[in-house]
């Protein structure tokens, strides 16, 4: 009864005074809004909270997102907010942060309208053009209390193009209109402009045509230089800049114009009394895109809404003011540092290709003082994030930065490619580079675990070492180029690649290989070539560790200038050092890198000039399966099916003979185990070689060791035989034959690296490094050594020296006890039952490292024989 | 709050299959009916036992969106579980787990324990994939499987739960290498109360969250 009646009573009500439209509640809250600008005319210094501005927008947002729910069409509510462009006059609000807290507040209403509405908003002029000013409020290089919002606001429009696939069809077909642009933009005058950027009221009935994207304007989303010409960018706005209002010719001087103004403005507060009809007409010469709404709005608009044309002319005046009483010499020079940037960006996008071409070769720095040179707004603002003190802010902008460079979009790639993006990346590079602390230890590199994104342990302060911090931060970085590098469009990655290449490899820690704390660098190099996984920048690292030239250096004449140092470094005094470039050697060799496998070992071996063919003629000495196979031919029994599909070269018929050289080249007397147990080695190489076989799949390495051409005469092919007189086995695998025959006064560290790192040699399942490492049987060119010639002279050498130690015998069994054990930590004197030297020690514990070495090289060969068969 | 083992998940599938949801259910143990979207990747975390052992969770919630793909695959890494979503009344959704699955496979370590599950299962009568596709999917490619509900909560705790059981099992048996984190595998400190990282406790959002949340 009681509900009756009150329906009843609504109903009356509706009658005498229906419930309001949305389009009236829209309006309502949007004049409620401006009402506050004309209240405060003379004080809106109040803290945004303290206003009824933020409830307004909420309102305003929720009704146009409930308008969406009733169709597809655009509602009343959104015809409004771009007729009217709103937007434009919030980012004006914005930018002149009137009252203080309305760009936090703006940032977040319009990312919150642009993710959540269903509808491609970011091409509508009206609403692409606010956002493109926001994008320039939004710099990392000033520090701002709210980067947090700006940050997640840039994401957001990073999400909407990539979201709407036509934005990159813009983007696509924009290489025209770009191109059109560069030869037409002098001509474009201020109606060729509004054509493109204003959408007349009558059009935005059809939801169809609306809805579309109109070509020109996403890409300026991407490419503010489009429309440069001074009249049309939107920077102005919040610069009151006289000189913006001036014509295209004049503006290459308009730079020191700025300077000058920057000097006069900082110097006169005077100039803050500027007549505020002055500053007005400066504003709105300036600013066209925000003056339209006057200019266009009476015309076009229906009668309802002039009411709020003219709140809107009232709110002009208003933010006008509010800029001029504002103005103080600070924020001017500021905005004219920024207008600098924006002019000296136009200045130098015409010379932009031919310059970028020698940039490549010549990257200065100078790009540090000056970032913002490419040509996409929105790349822009992100890249001046990345030295945000805030991780979780840097990591945003990193994000941000992926996923544009990532976009499968050629065009867009080519703008990225070509702007100063990567020299940015890589200069941070360089600079965290130099922050980490000398006295790291080297041996701390290598458990460093981080990786660039917000999961990575550096954001759990942990401090595991001094300058952990700062080791860390560097990985890390490494980490999202090496990241970056796999994801990015592939125009971008290399580029991106090279440039860390050139400006930090080449740059950087080439010459820091040689110098003081070679031992630390070389230990982060190692974690850097293992960490960075295949990608172009793995590639690029591999270029500048074994030089780009692919073919063989002539002895004594090197021609990469950072293997030249490695190896070098290898026969300096520092143990250490020996070491760690040993170990960098060895995570080389474990990348697979084909190039770099190439260029360190394969180029010397490929025309088997250790073979001695001559002695194979003769085929008597030789037990090798080649042998074996032309006997076979020649008995005329051919098995076709066997040897397709593996190698005889990797798995000789003779395996047993083969095993046998290597564990019996110890003499018996020597040997501390007297079973020669080698099987011990074969379950870890087992799982190894056959992840690696795998891997060196696409190597597309020989399958068989053949000299060119068996049967052709000495004479006919002179160049083989000079081959193989000229045998060398290159700088790497000399330095590795020379290292052996050291080993009895090398540490035990470095031989345990030595026999570590030949053996992951020997495991490559390539036909000549296989001959050339694991097989003794093979006729040697005389004169030449392989690995199994320089370890017989060291076993000879041993068998000399060491029966002259007194115990020899038991101090070895000792010794092999201890090694075996890990008890060296207790390694004192008083342990030890019998007394030797250092240098006995060291020549005892060769010998065990001998024995071992070669029950390694035994597994390893029965492992490849095992696994063809 | 210290604990025994730290895991690292991460939530994979399409856009708009409720990742953040059942993230959100899990954590604080309530629902959104208008979830934002994920714009990078957001995070969140929670403690819960396992064989008498405290076990903290830490979740790696990612966009769906085609285009955040580059940044997700940087997350899979040191990851040691992976709940694998797709929305029971999308199968378009479904059909795209294929992709996912590759990525995941060829960008995370081999023994990442990955769970499917089929969300939304109390939209019933909008059901576009059967249950049966759903676990025929997971046998075929040696997934655990289950369907869950986000608004109700109906298996949400047994889908993050069992899949710490799994992973827990593996490090018993030595699958895992609890020493290498790259494993997404952490032992918790054993001396210090406090939990690294500022991370707060059991159904806490951490610090590290509020990439496109409004």
């Amino acid at each position: 009864m009681i509900s009756g009646l009150q329906i009843a009573l609504k109903n009356a009500i509706d009658v005498i005074a229906p419930p309001a439209t949305p389009l009236q509640d829209f309006t309502y809250h949007w004049k409620q809004l401006m009402n506050f600008y004309v209240n405060h005319l003379n004080d809106a210094k109040v803290s945004i909270e303290r206003t009824s501005i933020p409830k307004h927008l909420d309102h305003l947002l929720r009704l146009l997102l409930e308008e969406e729910k009733n169709g597809d069409e655009p509602g009343p509510c959104l015809e409004y907010t771009l007729q009217h462009r709103l937007l434009d006059l919030l980012a004006t609000l914005a930018s002149a942060e009137t009252p203080p807290g309305m760009r936090l507040v703006c940032l977040s209403f319009l990312r919150k309208l642009l993710t959540k509405s269903k509808h491609p908003l970011l091409h509508q002029a009206a609403i692409y053009g606010s956002v493109q000013r926001m994008i320039a409020m939004c710099n990392g290089n000033l520090a701002s209390p709210i980067e947090n919002e700006e940050i997640q606001f840039l994401l957001c429009l990073c999400f909407l193009v990539c979201k709407y696939p036509h934005v990159t069809n813009i983007v696509n077909d924009s290489s025209n209109v770009a191109q059109d642009g560069e030869a037409l933009h002098c001509s474009i005058d201020k109606s060729a402009i509004d054509k493109v950027t204003y959408i007349p009221a009558r059009r935005m009935k059809n939801a169809n045509t609306l809805f579309k994207p109109l070509n020109t304007q996403a890409i300026t989303l991407m490419n503010p230089d489009l429309f440069k010409t001074g009249k049309h960018r939107p920077y102005h706005v919040d610069s009151v800049n006289k000189s913006s209002s001036q014509s295209e010719a004049s503006q290459e001087n308009k730079q020191p114009k700025h300077v000058q103004n920057a000097i006069t403005r900082s110097n006169s507060s005077s100039q803050s009394s500027r007549s505020s009809r002055d500053v007005e007409a400066a504003s709105e010469s300036s600013s066209p895109v925000a003056q339209q709404p006057i200019d266009n709005i009476p015309n076009r608009v229906p009668e309802e809404a002039e009411d709020d044309t003219r709140a809107s002319e009232n709110l002009y005046k208003v933010s006008k003011e509010v800029e001029s009483s504002k103005y103080d010499p600070v924020v001017a020079a500021l905005n004219d540092i920024k207008d600098l940037r924006i002019n000296e960006e136009c200045l130098s996008s015409n010379g932009d290709e031919k310059s970028d071409q020698n940039s490549k070769h010549d990257i200065t720095f100078s790009s540090s003082r000056n970032p913002e040179h490419s040509k996409c707004l929105l790349l822009d603002s992100l890249k001046s994030y990345i030295n945000s003190a805030d991780n979780t802010i840097r990591i945003r902008a990193c994000e941000g930065i992926m996923v544009l460079a990532s976009l499968d979009d050629p065009f867009f790639a080519e703008i990225i490619a070509k702007s100063d993006l990567s020299t940015i990346l890589a200069k941070r590079l360089e600079v965290l580079f130099n922050l980490i602390p000398a006295q790291v230890e080297s041996s701390d590199i290598e458990d460093i675990e981080v990786t660039w994104g917000l999961d990575s342990p550096l954001l759990i302060n942990e401090k595991k070492f001094p300058g952990y911090q700062r080791v860390a931060a560097f990985f890390m970085w490494m980490d999202f180029l090496a990241q970056l590098s796999r994801e990015a469009h592939s125009d971008v990655a290399e580029i991106l690649a090279q440039t860390i290449r050139i400006s930090f490899f080449e740059k950087v820690l080439t010459h820091a290989l040689s110098a003081h704390h070679a031992i630390l660098i070389t230990a982060l190099v190692t974690k850097c070539l293992k960490n960075i996984p295949t990608s172009p920048l793995s590639i690029e690292m591999g270029r500048w560790l074994v030089g780009q030239q692919r073919v063989p250096d002539i002895p004594d004449v090197w021609c990469c200038p950072v293997l030249h140092r490695l190896i070098e470094n290898c026969f300096t005094e520092s143990d250490d050092l020996i070491t760690e470039t040993l170990k960098l050697f060895e995570a080389m060799i474990e990348k697979r890198d084909e190039h770099i496998l190439h260029c360190l070992v394969l180029t010397y071996l490929n025309t088997r000039g250790y073979y001695d063919n001559s002695a194979a003629d003769s085929a008597i000495a030789s037990w090798s399966d080649e042998e074996d196979e032309r006997v076979r031919e020649k008995k005329g029994c051919m098995d076709i099916t066997e040897g397709t599909s593996h190698s005889r070269t990797l798995a000789p018929s003779n395996i047993h003979r083969i095993l046998n050289c290597f564990l019996s080249l110890l003499p018996r007397q020597l040997q501390t185990e007297s079973d020669s147990n080698y099987g011990r080695y074969m379950g870890n190489w087992e799982k190894e070689y056959s992840i690696i076989v795998k891997n060196c799949a696409l190597l597309a390495w020989p399958l068989e060791a053949v000299t060119l051409d068996d049967s052709a005469s000495s004479d006919s092919r002179p160049e083989i035989d000079n081959c193989a007189n000229r045998f060398y086995p290159g700088p790497f695998l000399s330095m590795l034959l020379d290292k052996i025959s050291g080993i009895p006064k090398q540490k035990y560290e470095i031989n345990l690296h030595l026999t570590i790192l030949i053996s992951k040699l020997a495991l490559l399942p390539h036909p000549y490094l296989h001959e050339f490492l694991l097989n003794p049987l093979i006729p040697l060119t005389p004169g030449k050594k392989s690995l199994f010639i320089c370890l017989q002279r060291l076993v000879k050498q041993l068998a000399n020296e060491v029966p002259k130690i007194q115990n020899y015998k038991l101090i070895l069994k000792e010794l092999r006890l201890e090694m075996f054990n890990d008890c060296c930590a207790q390694e004192s004197s008083d342990n030890k039952t019998y007394s030797r030297s250092k240098e006995e020690e060291t020549l005892l514990e060769s010998v065990i490292i001998v024995e071992e070495f070669c029950k390694e090289l035994a597994a390893i060969a029965y492992v490849k024989y095992h696994h063809s068969t | 709050m210290s604990y025994a083992y730290l895991f690292k998940y991460i939530i994979i599938g399409d856009t708009g299959v409720g990742k953040s949801c059942l993230l959100l259910q899990f954590t604080d143990k309530r629902f959104q009916p208008v979830h934002d979207l994920t714009i990078g990747v957001e995070f969140g975390a929670r403690m819960i036992t396992i064989d008498g052992k405290q076990i903290k969770l830490q979740i790696w919630d990612t966009a769906g969106q085609e285009a955040f793909r580059s940044i997700t695959r940087s997350y899979y890494r040191g990851a040691a579980g992976a709940l694998l979503v797709y929305d029971i009344t999308r199968r378009e959704t479904f059909n795209h787990l294929t992709t996912w699955l590759e990525d995941a496979r060829q960008h995370s370590n081999s023994n990442m324990v990955i769970m499917l599950i089929g969300n939304k299962s109390d939209l019933d009568a909008r059901r576009e994939v059967k249950r049966e596709e759903g676990e025929a999917f997971a046998r075929e490619h040696g997934l655990v499987f289950m369907e869950t509900s986000a608004k109700t909560a109906a298996n949400v705790e047994e889908a993050f739960i069992n899949t710490a059981k799994e992973i827990y099992e593996k490090i018993q048996e030595g699958v895992f290498d609890i020493n290498n984190e790259a494993n997404g595998i952490k032992i918790g400190p054993s001396h210090s109360p406090t939990i690294p990282g500022g991370i707060s406790g059991p159904g806490g959002q951490g610090s590290a969250q509020g990439g496109g949340c409004c």
